[in-house]
């Protein structure tokens, strides 16, 4: 079959079912039915299309009908970034594109600045995000359903059901992402035809036709919708609109028909206009009114006779009471989460890390000061910050600290607690791993259980221990029991356990219980807390405890402060 | 006396007559160049009565409906969709082999989804015909 002899491919997007029947009454095999809530859709380029030019549409469909303003250009930044990483070794396969959920992930597997300018940005940007990746799964492919691969470039037609399909703006994702695989596949590979090779109808279509999803959304005032419209007739696409009124049409549109159907009008400005739009004269509207059910004014133009003529539609019985429906199925490719792509984790850290590295090296204040106190962290990690900055040298401002502390966390490179010792605030860092391999270091490999605080508090028992000259062990198994102690010091043949509370002292009991009854390895439990208040609120709960008494004069109760300051006093 | 021409000229007017009855606008041109007599003016109006009542009922501003040459100047059309109501009453084909866009209007009920039925079947059985002409084999 020659190019001029090929069927006609008609594409209906069905929201309100009214078409399933139709592939039934086609030809055998020319017909796909699919249902948007049974077949997978990708954002991967319909053929011809070049992908960075692709993912600067796909990622304004989303941003325009996801209402993100700001948040366009992070996600375009993002997505080239996981499009490039997705088709690194795929050279002769068809492209692939990340879903939404990856996207999501990938959102939050990083710091904000990686991608947007502005937190608020990306923020945004994951709940349009979230909205898709945690309620539709027919989005989860890499690759999915290509209306102009699967469908017309195989000469089949098909009907493609989008009924019940929220939150709204989604639905108009989907009919833009249908549209844009049909028009631009076209447009990129110039194929331009003098006849029809694809029908395009659209039922139902107030709202893709309205003023605000078309022109206010888009910065040009051109929807897909509308460019499919000026666009398709030079490529070969025929397009069929249906619409319930007529009053808030984009012009773009409006203007774009050849034929026209009106039905019956009973709204009062609805007939006003359709009478300007017909240019019937004066009382020609009440016509509209009177039309009955299957009567309509036609009126069609650069076809010859361009009066408005009363016509009658040819009747076809409705879609009624149908059974089961067995949809048709498509190629895809199902789209993986980021725990499953640990390759792409290692690449978006060293992403962050390399861009770091690179906000580092400007010369702002607060860039020279953080690169300088970061490194003086990750030599040592559990100093008090008031320390580093005292290595660090000079007198550096408070305000400085501040913003160095606020770029350090937003960067994702550490993180800050502000615990009370005594009855002063302490101000402790914890560096994370991209820190030290930002300075070619390893993470430590034991860092000690529970919060920042505990760690840190953990942490210095064990260099006082080492500094008077014990050994030392941290999270050490008491002999006998499964009990871990926090640290313990062996001096001389005894050993001395230690428990060390930064928040919760509940399970204290269990600990002496398990230290004093369950063994007979340990001499002394020193109890450290950072607050008189809450050694007072542990003796009183050892000394409830009965079974305890015997051991009371091997309990000691001592302050964190004493560590801290026996460490840099 | 009443002046019938007045009132006919106003009657043809307010109907909007004269372009869907082509015959009447003679009339109009003779009361134009102060020809017509009152008692034809007259006899035309109670002619053109039952007309008059009928678009009063069901008001109609639409141009006459077209002749079959003037309908398809080009030839006709690949599908039909429907049919004119008025005149000849003449099958209505739509031209799909050009991409022609189309926008079907109204409030629910009105025809809309029956004349998208309407035109996938014809163009189905249109693709069908296609088929089968490509298909056949060479007579020569």
């Amino acid at each position: 079959m020659n190019e001029n002899n090929r069927p006609i491919s008609q594409i209906v997007i069905d929201k309100k079912l009214d078409y399933g029947d139709i592939p039934g009454r086609g030809k055998e095999g020319r017909w796909l039915h699919f249902n948007i809530f049974k077949v997978l859709l990708g954002l991967q380029p319909p053929r011809g299309v070049i992908v960075y030019v692709w993912i600067h549409i796909i990622c304004t469909l989303i941003a325009v009908r996801g209402n993100l303003i700001a948040s366009a250009s992070t996600l375009t930044s993002m997505m080239r970034t996981v499009v490039g990483f997705l088709n690194r070794n795929r050279s002769d396969e068809p492209i692939i594109f990340p879903d939404f959920r990856l996207l999501k992930e990938v959102a939050e597997f990083v710091p904000h600045n990686l991608w947007a300018g502005k937190l608020e940005y990306l923020k945004s940007l994951i709940q349009v995000l979230a909205a898709i990746a945690d309620n539709c799964p027919y989005f989860r492919a890499f690759s999915g359903l290509d209306v102009d691969r699967d469908v017309i470039s195989q000469g089949k037609s098909c009907v493609i059901e989008i009924p019940t399909l929220y939150p709204a703006w989604l639905r108009l994702f989907v009919i833009d992402l249908l549209i844009a695989q049909i028009l631009y596949s076209r447009v990129h590979r110039r194929h331009k035809v003098d006849t029809t090779e694809v029908i395009v109808y659209l039922d139902e279509a107030d709202a893709d036709v309205s003023f605000i999803s078309s022109d206010a959304a888009y910065a040009d005032a051109y929807s897909v919708l509308a460019q499919l419209l000026r666009m398709g007739r030079e490529y070969g696409i025929m397009v069929v609109i249906g619409t319930g009124t007529l009053g808030g049409m984009s012009k773009f549109i409006s203007s774009s028909f050849q034929y026209k159907f009106f039905f019956n009008i009973s709204e009062g400005d609805q007939m006003l206009q359709a009478k300007r739009n017909l240019l019937l004269p004066y009382g020609g509207e009440a016509m509209l009114r009177d039309l009955e059910p299957g009567k309509c004014i036609v009126q069609q133009t650069q076809l010859g006779w361009s009066h408005p003529m009363w016509c009658e539609v040819d009747y076809v019985a409705p879609d009624r009471n149908r059974g089961p429906i067995e949809y048709d199925s498509h190629p895809f490719m199902a789209s993986k989460c980021l725990d499953e792509l640990p390759e792409l984790q290692s690449f978006l850290k060293g992403l962050l890390a390399e861009r770091v590295r690179g906000n580092l090296r400007r010369d702002s204040a607060a860039s020279k000061y953080a690169r300088k106190f970061l490194n003086a962290a990750v030599l040592h990690p559990f100093k008090p910050v008031a320390k580093l900055w005292a290595d660090v040298g000079a007198n550096i401002r408070a305000a400085t600290q501040a913003k160095v502390r606020n770029e350090l966390e937003t960067a994702g490179l550490a993180s800050f607690v502000s615990p009370r010792l005594s009855r002063r605030k302490v101000l402790l860092i914890h560096p994370k791993d991209a820190a030290y391999e930002l300075f070619g270091h390893s993470p430590p490999t034991r860092k000690g259980h529970g919060d920042i605080e505990h760690t840190h508090y953990c942490n210095w028992i064990n260099m006082v221990g080492q500094a008077e000259g014990y050994r030392t062990k941290m999270e050490a198994l008491i002999q006998g029991t499964k009990h871990l102690s926090d640290v313990v010091w062996w001096v001389g043949e005894e050993l001395w356990a230690f428990e060390v509370i930064s928040k919760c002292h509940q399970n204290i009991v269990s600990h002496l219980t398990a230290s004093f009854i369950q063994s007979d390895a340990v001499a002394f439990v020193n109890i450290v807390a950072p607050q008189k208040r809450v050694l007072d609120q542990v003796k009183k709960l050892v000394h409830e405890e009965m079974s305890l008494a015997p051991y009371e004069h091997r309990i000691r109760y001592e302050l964190v402060e004493v560590y801290m300051e026996r460490l840099w006093s | 006396m009443p002046n019938y021409v007045s009132m006919l000229l106003h009657e043809l007017a307010e109907y909007g007559l004269c372009d869907r009855h082509p015959e009447l606008a003679t009339y109009v041109m003779l009361a134009q160049l102060g020809q017509l007599s009152q008692s034809t003016a007259k006899a035309v109006l109670i002619h053109i009565q039952e007309l008059i009542e009928h678009y009063k009922d069901f008001p109609c501003r639409l141009h006459r409906p077209p002749t079959e040459e003037q309908l398809y100047v080009h030839g006709k059309p690949d599908i039909r969709v429907a049919k004119l109501v008025e005149g000849e009453q003449l099958p209505y084909y739509l031209k799909v082999k050009k991409p022609l866009h189309l926008l079907a209007t109204g409030a629910t009920g009105g025809g809309k989804t029956t004349l998208f039925r309407g035109m996938m079947l014809a163009v189905e059985d249109l693709n069908n015909e296609r088929e089968q002409q490509t298909n056949q084999p060479d007579r020569d």
